[in-house]
């Protein structure tokens, strides 16, 4: 690289804006918007499904649905 | 409570002493993106990019009430921390008579009154546009995200970061993917109603949170080892 080219390069850049505040917890958040408790357990249930499901799917088709696509055109 | 002591307590067995700082309050951040079903999945790419970094995404369209629209917006802008503008919609409206929308300009001009640099950000989907359709924003670099997902996490990973632990785009993707799923699921459980209303946009934001409790680490609590150092 070049002196100039560098430059350029660097003059590009911008710095990052940096977060300091801890992660707020999902209780935190919900109270924040005014979500019940009730409907942030709700949430979650839904995504452990969510999770199960997709890990279901993973363990079926090994870990990608590239494979799972395959699989199904070879039959 | 980690083991060791209240927050703000000495943490005894402690070499060096460290105190425990208390924790300061929950960052927001102030969404002014478009409202359209073809903007549906940077909608979610938004929401999941920022609580991926730990912040609360708010929004005008979680503002009901008998109040003037525009003092809520200030309101909201007020209590936010950052804001992030996307400027990608300014071609005309297709319904009659056929206008361009003035709102997103004009709320990132509040955001700009109101905050100083590095707490706003500017999204376009194409590169050098900006300089004609908003030229005062001359000097500024808007990230640019190209009408994708992947680029919208890409600009707030450019454009934020975290001091401890910062969010990789892998992890930022997988908080997508799961909000994405569930953006389904509230969508049949609404029948017919769209994500850009206040119920699924602050369910959304939970969901976002939960993903990224499980796909973004949160850093560790630091135990120190009881005993003497020789």
């Amino acid at each position: 690289l070049t002196f100039e080219r560098l430059f350029g390069k660097l003059a590009l850049m911008r710095a990052k804006t940096i977060i300091t505040t801890p992660y707020p917890t999902v209780e935190e958040v919900a109270s924040e918007l005014g979500v019940s408790m009730k409907r942030v357990r709700e949430l979650e249930l839904m995504m452990e499904k969510i999770w199960e499901r997709k890990k279901k799917v993973r363990s079926k088709t090994g870990g990608s649905k590239v494979k799972a696509v395959k699989r199904k055109t070879s039959q | 409570l980690p083991a060791g002591g209240r927050i703000g307590a000495v943490v005894k067995g402690n070499p060096r002493s460290r105190t425990r700082h208390p924790r300061t309050e929950t960052e927001t951040a102030f969404l002014n993106i478009p409202y359209d079903a073809e903007f549906e999945s940077l909608y979610l790419a938004f929401i999941a990019g920022v609580s991926g970094f730990g912040l609360i995404p708010r929004a005008t369209i979680e503002l009901p009430g008998s109040k003037r629209r525009l003092d809520r917006i200030l309101g909201l802008i007020r209590k936010s921390h950052y804001s992030f503008h996307d400027l990608s919609r300014v071609q005309l409206d297709r319904r009659p008579p056929s206008t361009p929308r003035f709102n997103m300009p004009f709320e990132l001009g509040l955001a700009v009154a109101h905050f100083s640099a590095q707490r706003w950000f500017v999204f376009e989907a194409r590169p050098y546009r900006l300089n004609k359709s908003l030229s005062d924003l001359d000097g500024t670099d808007p990230y640019i995200h190209g009408g994708t997902v992947r680029g919208v996490l890409r600009c707030l990973a450019n454009a934020l970061s975290r001091s401890k632990k910062p969010p990789r785009i892998r992890q930022l993707e997988a908080i997508y993917r799961d909000l994405r799923t569930a953006a389904r699921k509230i969508k049949s459980d609404i029948r017919g109603g769209t994500l850009f209303e206040t119920g699924p946009f602050r369910e959304l934001v939970v969901i976002a949170k939960i993903s990224a409790k499980k796909n973004v680490a949160p850093p560790k609590q630091v135990r120190f080892r009881s005993g003497n150092r020789s």
